[in-house]
């Protein structure tokens, strides 16, 4: 029976000491090995660099992002598939790579700042500083370096220079790129500089991972495994292909092909909250769910076609079961650690987070209508492993070690978060109840909702406006109309408090402000602003709807207190009601007139917040 | 035998330091040391949020009486060679405010009562307080809160919710409010009389005359100056304006403070640095002025803590400043980073007396001393010369052919120094555990590990566009000697002084705790960005 080398040749994208090092590199080396196509690992900003050098108006490129997301793998294509570059030449000396543009101009190829040798950064350093600020417009650069290394450089440059010309340019260059990074734009503000700034870590998550789950489980040689017996066999079928079909299957709208749909919301939403898994990694994701195994101490983490034919004669599906795989959950924990990609997804608490609902689903099988859906698919993951143990648990039998039937049931929840179909709303049976985010597939509509430009979600704005008015007041308010941005008068540490000196933010009607959401294409989430009714968009305030404050919102709006993340969430809420305070103060006293009444807010019988003012003369 | 007045001028001074001048008060002190070093004075019972507001009652003074707030040094008026400032202030009492918030009680039970008859509660609470307090005359109020017992009630509870220190039992005349505007302060004094106010200095003794005499000596004296009258001496806040509604018509007199504390330096970067930090601070347009009023108190007490250990490295020759190693943990069980944060404190709290000593060492060393004779007549001019110039009377000093030798009697002096209640080493302790950097528990110990009002603090006076966390790290080595990461605590000491995973985790525990305060955005594994969500580009 011969074994697919397609496997093995996965398994060098897998969790290993050598894919973590020199992605490009090795696998190089491993096609080279195997014999086997590489897969096609997307590239998606290639066409913009392309844009940015040959356009109508060349200017200089900087790749960033962190380390994994394919900065060495642009330019390299740029190189060879754009410019016909000789592949011998790669990567020039030094780390530094001289070429020649249609246009004449000459193109500095740096593929890492961080690799040029101490003896020519400094210099290099001041090339690039020329170039940018346009005292050099014959050379145009392409080059690459970590967010904060690229900071780094700049700043050691002009803190390393006396006051002067040269120390002006390196401190411009050093606060654009710190402006750039921090509001994630791609153009200097003020357009003084020559620059397009494209950082990968902030491509869209949602493509990329789409393309490369499609570029593993699409690969050609797949094929091969046709000639497997235990590819066809009806019991005992290969874990390989059995997970390979889980995550290739699409969502069906009824129940089970939700994996690779599930598993992008999370990586999504992981996302919005500023946790970003590169492509690495998420190749790294895809291969351990198709072949990860949970191995005997020190065994091997992924399987070979011969393992996977063992356990597919053991019937062992617990081993290589891809929804503990998604999680790493077959890696010994002090290797699991090194992976990002599952240190991500540990936040989201999945297979400990679970309510009754869920609960009872899984043991007493109830409602009917969801537990068949859930309980007739996927035997190998879900009734085969669970269902011995969980009889004995009804019956109260005394051979069950409690224990073990822990982490059974944490398994069968893990499998539930990737299989239920989505609701909409607060069902109890809403996969994200699995996870710390409860409110996650709401945030994700909502989000979609504005993305399209459709009208605000009104429910979730109320929601929203409640949870905010109740964070800044202190009280258990129900107003969902009006945004009081209230405060305490006594340093309480940043608590809140029962004072207003402006009246109301109304969330639509008449006044001269209101409460309103966009969606910031710059930071592809929602952004809460106290903003002028006309005019919009400049002056006021904003916040920044994070999954994380999002959750938090709709919590304190349901009426329950995060303990573990709302300190935080409190703090930026009234970081943003002092800056909106002060927008609306400034409005309604432009010439800088005192106000001269102050509001005592209370919550009256019926739960809406009053106000009694209390006139301070003038 | 010469007859020796304690004149001002005859004291022994600091290295470089000004003239003490010839009017400087000095009638309560009986040892110049501490004060020669550190000046007049830095006192341990002035809670940080005292010293702000002395700062602000003299600037208030300043401003209402038409003079520059921060005129800069003086000058002797034939060489013109700068001098010490001669400077007095004013200080309204506002004795009606003060009773209502610090000392009626009747308010609030009558405003609880059920009764929706506001004259009858008027008239209860004004025949009350004729009975109690017959000196006092309320009767304007009536009319100032349209006849609406409840709002001045509620405009009573409002401004009483903005008092500071409120712990212990203080007299009613030691009882404060945040320093929002100008009717919100009041003078700390000694009731002796029924109209009869005394400034005592109980509490306030000067500290923060030295704070205002630093920010008047720093160079950005006039940018500050600016601020300090838009944002500090305006009455636009409405708190102070509701404070204003209470005023009554006629003049409450004042107290005066005359000559100004004693600052020995003419000139220190510190002043410069605390300078700054004030105008960042209040440069905040739209942080609440109660909030910049929180971090302005902690930050001037860490400059004060600074400048104690600068000035003391300074008068006792050491060649470096030790730095503040803190602890963001908390925590002692196997936090090696306890062990420095302690080790670092106790370093400091030892400087003082270091510096002490070196004053007086250089002083022996001087041929006034050294051509002192053995002897009776030595002993007695020993005496007599520890007397001029450092206002020193040994206790044991009855009989004069009981004095001891020259030296035995200086020593005495020193021991005397290191002994004295109040001395700088207390308010070093005192005020660093008062602004949230030192913490400080039974059985454990006495660390530094900041609070997050005073991370906060640091955050507001330090971050203007977001800065690299790196940037931010090293900013706090430059200006405060503050060091909290591995890569500071090689560049102040070119050692590190504790394991260097502990040290990294100590800087992650920095980055956690802002990140739950709301000032940090971390873009990636590699870089993060310190916030100040109130600056306006």
């Amino acid at each position: 029976m011969p074994d697919n080398p397609l496997v093995n040749f996965l398994r060098s994208y897998g969790p290993s000491a050598e894919a973590d090092s020199l992605c490009d590199e090795h696998v190089q080396a491993a096609v080279k090995r195997y014999g086997v196509r590489p897969v096609e690992i997307p590239a998606p900003r290639l066409d913009e660099i392309a844009d940015a050098l040959l356009g109508a108006e060349p200017t200089n490129v900087v790749l960033t992002g962190t380390a994994g997301d394919g900065k060495t793998y642009h330019i390299r294509k740029f190189w060879q598939d754009v410019l016909k570059g000789d592949p011998a030449l790669w990567p020039g000396d030094g780390g530094v790579l001289e070429a020649r543009l249609p246009d004449g101009r000459s193109l500095r190829i740096v593929k890492d700042l961080s690799e040029v040798g101490d003896s020519l950064k400094a210099g290099e350093i001041e090339r690039v500083t020329r170039c940018l600020i346009g005292d050099d417009a014959s050379t145009l650069y392409l080059l690459a370096a970590n967010d904060g290394q690229l900071l780094k450089f700049w700043r050691d440059a002009m803190e390393g220079r006396e006051p002067g010309r040269e120390r002006d340019a390196f401190a411009k260059v050093h606060a654009s790129l710190a402006d750039m990074l921090h509001h994630d734009l791609s153009a200097d503000r003020d357009g003084s500089l020559a620059i397009r700034l494209m950082n990968l870590s902030r491509s869209a998550a949602t493509d990329t991972f789409d393309t490369v789950v499609d570029a593993i489980l699409g690969h050609e040689q797949w094929a091969d495994c046709g000639e497997c017996p235990a590819a066809s066999c009806v019991d005992g079928r290969c874990p390989i292909l059995v997970n390979r079909e889980l995550l290739a299957v699409k969502p069906d709208g009824a129940f089970g092909g939700n994996f690779r749909s599930r598993l992008k919301d999370a990586i999504r939403v992981a996302a919005a909250n500023d946790q970003h898994v590169p492509i690495r990694q998420l190749l790294t994701l895809t291969v351990n769910i198709i072949l990860g195994d949970k191995a005997s101490v020190n065994g091997p983490p992924l399987l070979t076609c011969v393992k996977a034919r063992a356990r597919a004669r053991e019937r062992a599906y617990r081993h290589t079961n891809p929804f503990q795989n998604v999680l790493g959950f077959n890696l010994r924990p002090s290797y699991r650690e090194r992976y990002a990609v599952f240190s991500i997804l540990d936040v989201f608490g999945i297979g400990h987070e679970t309510n009754n609902a869920i609960d009872g689903l899984l043991v007493d099988g109830k409602p009917a209508a969801v537990r068949d859906g859930v309980f007739d698919r996927d035997l190998e993951h879900g009734e085969s492993l669970f269902s011995r143990s969980r009889d004995l648990y009804l019956r109260g039998a005394s051979g069950l070690d409690p224990v073990e039937f822990g982490r059974m049931v944490q398994a069968q929840r893990r499998r539930l978060f990737f299989t239920l179909p989505g609701t909409h709303g607060g069902d109890p049976l809403s996969p994200w109840r699995l996870t710390v985010f409860h409110h996650a597939g709401r945030y994700l509509d909502f989000c979609d909702a504005l993305a399209k430009g459709g009208p605000e979600d009104d429910v979730a704005m109320r929601q929203i406006v409640k949870g905010l008015n109740r964070t800044l007041t202190g009280m258990m308010a129900d107003d969902t109309d009006q945004l009081w941005l209230a405060m305490s008068v006594g340093k309480g540490d940043g608590s809140s408090g029962r004072l207003a000196t402006v009246p109301p933010v109304p969330r639509r009607g008449m006044g001269p402000f209101r409460v309103a959401v966009r969606f910031s294409e710059n930071t592809r989430r929602p952004s809460l602003r106290v903003e002028p009714a006309r005019g919009g968009g400049e002056g006021g305030a904003s916040l920044d709807l994070t999954p994380l404050l999002f959750e938090y919102l709709m919590r304190v709006a349901e009426g329950s207190l995060p303990s573990s993340f709302s300190r935080q969430c409190q703090r930026e809420i009234r970081h943003f009601a002092m800056n909106a305070a002060d927008a609306v103060a400034r409005f309604y006293q432009p010439d800088d007139e005192p106000v001269t009444e102050v509001a005592i807010l209370s919550v009256g019988g019926d739960g809406r917040i009053g106000s009694r003012q209390i006139e301070v003369g003038v | 035998m010469t007859i020796l007045t304690a004149g001002s001028a005859a004291l022994w001074s600091a290295k470089g330091a000004l003239r003490v001048p010839e009017a400087q008060k000095l009638h309560s002190v009986s040892l110049w040391c501490d004060f020669g070093v550190f000046g007049l004075s830095i006192y341990d019972d002035q809670a940080p949020w005292f010293t702000l507001i002395e700062v602000i009652q003299i600037a208030t003074h300043r401003n209402s009486t038409g003079k520059p707030i921060f005129p800069g040094l003086g000058r002797e008026p034939t060489t013109g060679e700068p001098e010490h400032e001669i400077l007095s202030y004013d200080i309204p009492l506002n004795t009606t405010l003060r009773h209502l918030l610090f000392r009626d009680k009747e308010i609030s039970r009558l405003a609880s009562r059920p009764s929706s008859d506001h004259d009858a509660l008027w008239d209860q609470w004004q025949e009350h307080g004729r009975r109690e307090f017959g000196h006092l005359r309320f009767d304007y109020l009536k009319g100032r809160f349209q006849c609406d017992f409840r709002q001045m009630a509620e405009a009573v509870e409002l401004l009483r919710s903005a008092e500071i220190e409120q712990f212990g039992d203080k007299r009613y005349t030691s009882r404060h409010l945040v320093p929002i505007g100008p009717s919100m302060l009041f003078p700390d004094v000694k009731q002796e009389g029924v109209n009869d106010f005394k400034l005592d200095r109980r509490f306030f003794q000067r500290t923060g005359e030295l704070i205002f005499l630093m920010l008047n000596r720093s160079r950005k004296r006039e940018e500050l100056e600016a601020l300090v009258r838009r944002r500090l001496l305006v009455s636009d806040s409405p708190l102070d304006r509701l404070a204003k509604r209470f005023r009554p018509e006629w003049d409450e007199d004042k107290v005066t403070s005359a000559n100004i504390g004693y600052l020995p330096i003419k000139w220190m970067e510190v002043y410069d640095r605390l300078a700054e930090d004030w105008i960042a601070i209040l440069g905040l347009g739209s942080l609440p002025l109660e909030d910049c009023l929180d971090a302005l108190m902690r930050i001037t007490g860490l400059h004060e803590v600074v400048y104690i250990v600068e000035r003391s490295v300074d008068e006792a020759g050491r060649p470096g400043v030790p730095p503040f190693f803190l602890d963001l943990a908390g925590v002692v069980r196997s936090n090696p980073v306890f062990a420095t944060a302690t080790e670092s404190y106790k370093t400091h709290r030892s400087l003082p007396i270091r510096a002490v000593e070196a004053f007086v060492a250089r002083f022996a060393e001087s041929d006034e001393w050294t051509s002192i004779g053995m002897g009776l007549s030595g002993a007695e001019a020993a005496k007599n010369i520890l007397k001029r110039r450092f206002l020193w009377v040994s206790g044991s000093t009855s009989n004069p052919g009981r004095l001891e030798e020259p030296a035995v009697q200086l020593e005495g002096m020193v021991e005397a120094a290191k002994a004295r209640n109040h001395d700088i080493g207390s308010a070093f302790t005192a005020h660093a555990r008062r602004i949230g950097l030192l913490a400080a528990q039974r059985r454990t110990g006495t660390w530094y590990s900041p609070t997050d009002a005073f991370l906060e603090a640091l955050v507001l006076a330090n971050v203007r566009e977001a800065m690299e966390f790196g940037a931010f790290l090293k900013l706090l080595r430059k200006r405060y000697h503050i060091v909290v990461g591995p890569e500071e605590a090689r560049a102040a000491d070119g050692s590190l002084p504790a394991p260097l995973a502990a040290l990294k985790r100590n800087e992650q525990r920095l980055e956690e705790r802002l990140r739950v305060l709301g000032f940090i955005d971390r873009k990636s594994d590699d870089c993060a960005f310190v916030l100040n969500p109130f600056h306006r580009r």
